[in-house]
């Protein structure tokens, strides 16, 4: 009785799982398997192949310079990641509120999200530029600064520059995706806990938090991944300079592939990458799962 | 102390206005001053986006620099229509992204379903293969998809770039409905399997009418990293008839000079369809809210 | 100055790096390619770019000024002077129409022993054998090359035309072009036409933004950036 259970369960599971699962695995396992083969080829994918072996991975894993882009993609992603929740969690919050106008609200604090991310990357760096940009303009004007202020030429400003803009530019979705998750939380617990005399801090901690626990963790995980290997924004900005400070991973293989046409390298340098945050991810599934019980 | 001698200061200031009261206003101030803070920080870089894509040619770079523009110009946003086939760039967008979201929201309210409601083998390395799916740089992608699709004819097609987004989105979107599929209680599906209703017939009409704002979100979602993407569609399309707005946007972007007048003004023209998308769904959120009181 | 992390910068810094003396990838009496990059000329280059911030005449910002940022900065008068080439005249006086007249080329000067050395960047044209519009492209082409036309581009771009009889023309031999003329008739180098000659080019860029940042010395930062380039030489080689 309950084997023939199980077995409709899992039928159930597989009938509605399928389609997803047709359409991720074939276009994931050829381009996974692809990278892992030429990242064992020297190869500049026209005229030159040539089997290395493990080379690279062992050339990369002792080189200070890929070492120190991980460590920079690491303090990127963290600091983007925690901006973004940070904001994107206390917005939520007061959007939830259903204050006046939250909606003309909403649609403002959405829009970086709608703006690609060209135009987001461009725009800053224009608002930014030291001597005709309008940030300098209005603090020389205010009286804040007496000579044009180079916003990116220290490593600190130039990597805190970036997390800003990639900030601006993210906690949108962390926003949004939360506000749907309190949603979907009952009005009716907040009710009782406001009759039991709990304060909006407290209703916080004890109800939204719990409550959003799902969509927080999953949102979570796939903010790391985004942002550790992100591109865009930082390539636009400061192509990983000044000197290399914000050299992500993701600029180190545009750089490897595209600059110098060692595409096995820049394989290599991805599926280190790819096995990096599939341990990081290995860690957040097991607190899912630990959620799921 | 303290505390209480504020508290009567505060009963006799605001009169038979309740400490609740009080308290619930100063919480109403704190939150829009916040969301002024923020919507000024928004706005700033935008206000400069609309600002510069009025300004003529000599204006772009004047000192001081013009926050509203001295001679004020629409000529960027009726040039932009005939330097560049903005037209077509608009309807592959449209087309690609529309199909790719209804697919991804589709396919992932399916398995997200599946996922939340069913235990069965190979649940937990579904779950964790569609999060793997999203860890490798994408950069590494692109020779690999070309390749793909280079086999199968599909390089310069509306397909290459449909199929490339469902694949980009739909993961995201599974965990995200997943989840929110997770806090629906379980015992809706139980008494409508009780009244004698099949698995798709609990999943079509009593899960997926609770389930607006959830949909909602990940349509957004789906839609606009959609309509924003450009290295793919960079690659993957070649002719001017084929290629998206974001490809269109990114080729005003030259070695030498960026056209700024008429690059903000297809950028704010490629904001319309979002907010129209953005307005419409958003009241899915707020339907949501009242569906939100029958969950439990 | 261009001191971003990208060909543009490093395209510059080359042409200052060969009129010092140093050659990034050369070639040794037995016809080995070698590394140049902890040469004295190479150094030199890199204390260049480093005084010339340090003492202040490179408007602020030096690594995010790329081509387009610098190319304002001179239609603007922000700043005064550029490694560049003739279509920078063009792209300058869209930004400031006003400038007309007020900029000019000069070339680069050479390091006491070394000879003045620029390149040329030629733009050309292909078509393939099987072009469907094959006639139309030949029509399209003599278009562009006949000596008015070349005139009206240069007119407008200030490029310098492809056509001698068109080079010749008193209008690209006016003051404003004049020096890019001259230095084009003179000493003119180009880069080893190898596949793998990027991969030594990209070096330069992370080496002077290290200079001007001073958080290694000039001499250390030639030798890394020399170790790298042997490495590549060697593997390539």
């Amino acid at each position: 009785m309950k084997s023939a259970f199980k077995k409709r369960e899992s039928r159930s599971g597989y009938f509605f799982t399928l389609p997803t699962l047709l359409i991720v695995f074939s276009l994931i396992i050829y381009p996974l398997g692809y990278a892992i083969f030429i990242s064992m080829q020297r190869t500049n994918l026209i005229s030159e192949w040539k089997f290395v072996g493990a080379r690279y991975y062992a050339e990369l894993l002792t080189d200070a310079e890929f070492i120190n882009s991980l460590k920079i993609s690491l303090i990127f992603a963290f600091f983007v990641v925690v901006g973004n929740f940070v904001v994107g969690l206390l917005l939520a919050v007061i959007l939830n509120q259903n204050l006046k106008f939250a909606t003309t609200f909403k649609i403002i604090l959405m829009l970086p999200w709608l703006l690609p991310e060209v135009v987001v990357a461009l725009i800053w760096k224009w608002l930014f530029n030291p001597t005709y940009g309008l940030i300098n303009y209005i603090l020389n004007t205010v009286g804040l600064i007496d000579s044009d202020v180079s916003w990116f030429d220290s490593s600190t400003s130039a990597l805190a520059g970036v997390i800003f803009v990639a900030t601006w530019k993210g906690y949108p979705i962390v926003m949004i995706m939360m506000l749907a998750g309190m949603k979907n939380i009952p009005s009716e617990r907040y009710e009782a806990a406001a009759i039991d005399g709990a304060t909006r801090i407290q209703q916080f901690r004890h109800i939204t938090l719990p409550g959003l626990r799902p969509i927080f963790l999953v949102t979570c995980i796939l903010e790391t991944a985004w942002w550790f290997k992100h591109f865009t924004v930082i390539w636009l900005m400061t192509s990983g300079g000044p000197a290399g400070a914000t050299k992500v991973v993701s600029i180190s293989i545009y750089q490897q592939a595209f600059g110098d046409f060692n595409f096995g390298k820049a394989a290599a340098e991805s599926v280190i990458i790819l096995t990096i945050l599939l341990a990081a991810s290995y860690f957040y599934s097991r607190a899912i799962r630990n959620d799921n019980d | 102390m303290t505390m209480i001698k504020e508290t009567m200061a505060n009963e006799k200031k605001y009169g038979l206005m309740s400490d609740v009261k009080v308290a619930r206003k100063i919480t109403n101030l704190t939150s829009y001053s916040v969301l002024f803070f923020f919507s000024a920080l928004i706005l700033f870089p935008i206000l400069w986006i609309i600002s510069t894509s009025l300004k003529n040619e000599e204006d772009l770079f004047s000192l001081p620099p013009q926050i509203i523009p001295e001679n004020p110009t629409l000529h960027a946003f009726k040039q932009v229509w005939i330097d560049h086939p903005f037209l077509a760039y608009f309807r592959n967008s449209l087309i690609v992204v529309s199909a790719a979201t209804f697919i991804s929201v589709t396919f992932s309210a399916f398995a997200a379903y599946g996922l939340s409601r069913f235990r069965f083998r190979g649940h937990g390395t579904f779950m964790a293969f569609l999060l793997a799916s999203q860890l490798f740089p994408s950069i590494m992608l692109l020779i690999p998809f070309y390749k793909i699709y280079m086999t199968f004819g599909l390089i310069n097609t509306h397909a290459a770039l449909i199929i490339t987004y469902v694949s980009f989105t739909i993961p995201f979107c599974t965990w995200m409905m997943r989840g929110y599929f997770d806090g629906i209680s379980k015992d809706l599906d139980l008494a409508a399997q009780i009244d004698g209703a099949g698995r798709f017939r609990i999943f079509r009409s009593v899960i997926l009418p609770l389930s607006w704002p959830g949909l909602a979100a990940t349509t957004i979602y789906s839609f606009i990293s959609g309509w924003n993407e450009y290295i793919f569609a960079l690659v993957l399309t070649q002719d001017e008839e084929m290629k998206t707005v974001p490809v269109g946007i990114g080729q005003l972007v030259g070695e030498y000079r960026i056209d700024w007048a008429q690059l903000m003004a297809a950028s704010l023209y490629a904001l319309i369809p979002l907010t129209i998308i953005f307005i419409f769904f958003n009241r899915y959120f707020i339907s949501g809210l009242s569906a939100g009181a029958v969950k439990e | 100055m261009v001191g971003t992390d990208n060909g543009s910068g490093q395209g510059r810094f080359n042409v200052i790096a060969r009129n010092m003396g140093a050659t990034d990838l050369g070639k040794n009496a037995a016809g080995k390619y070698v590394a140049g990059q902890d040469s004295d000329g190479w150094k030199a280059a890199l204390k260049l770019y480093k005084d010339a911030v340090d003492v202040g005449c490179v408007p602020p910002g030096q690594f995010q000024t790329g081509y387009p940022e610098a190319s304002v900065q001179i239609g603007k008068g922000q700043a005064a002077m550029m490694i560049t080439g003739p279509h920078t005249i063009g792209v300058a006086l869209t930004a400031n129409p006003a400038a007309k007249g007020k900029l000019a080329g000069a070339p680069i000067p050479a390091a006491a022993g070394v000879s003045a050395t620029t390149s040329l960047n030629q733009s050309g044209y292909a078509i393939a054998r099987r072009s469907t519009h094959r006639a139309a492209a030949i029509a399209y082409l003599k278009f562009l090359l006949n000596k008015e036309n070349q005139l009206r581009i240069n007119d407008v771009t200030y490029r310098i035309p492809s056509r001698l009889d068109a080079q010749a023309d008193p209008q690209v031999n006016s003051e404003m072009s004049l020096g890019f003329v001259k230095a084009g008739e003179g000493k003119v180098f180009s880069n080893p036409q190898i596949p793998w000659y990027n991969s030594i080019a990209i070096l330069s860029s992370p080496a002077y933004q290290a200079a001007i940042k001073g958080d290694k010395t000039i001499d250390q930062i030639a030798k890394e950036q020399a170790e790298k380039a042997r490495k590549i030489i060697a593997d390539n080689g």
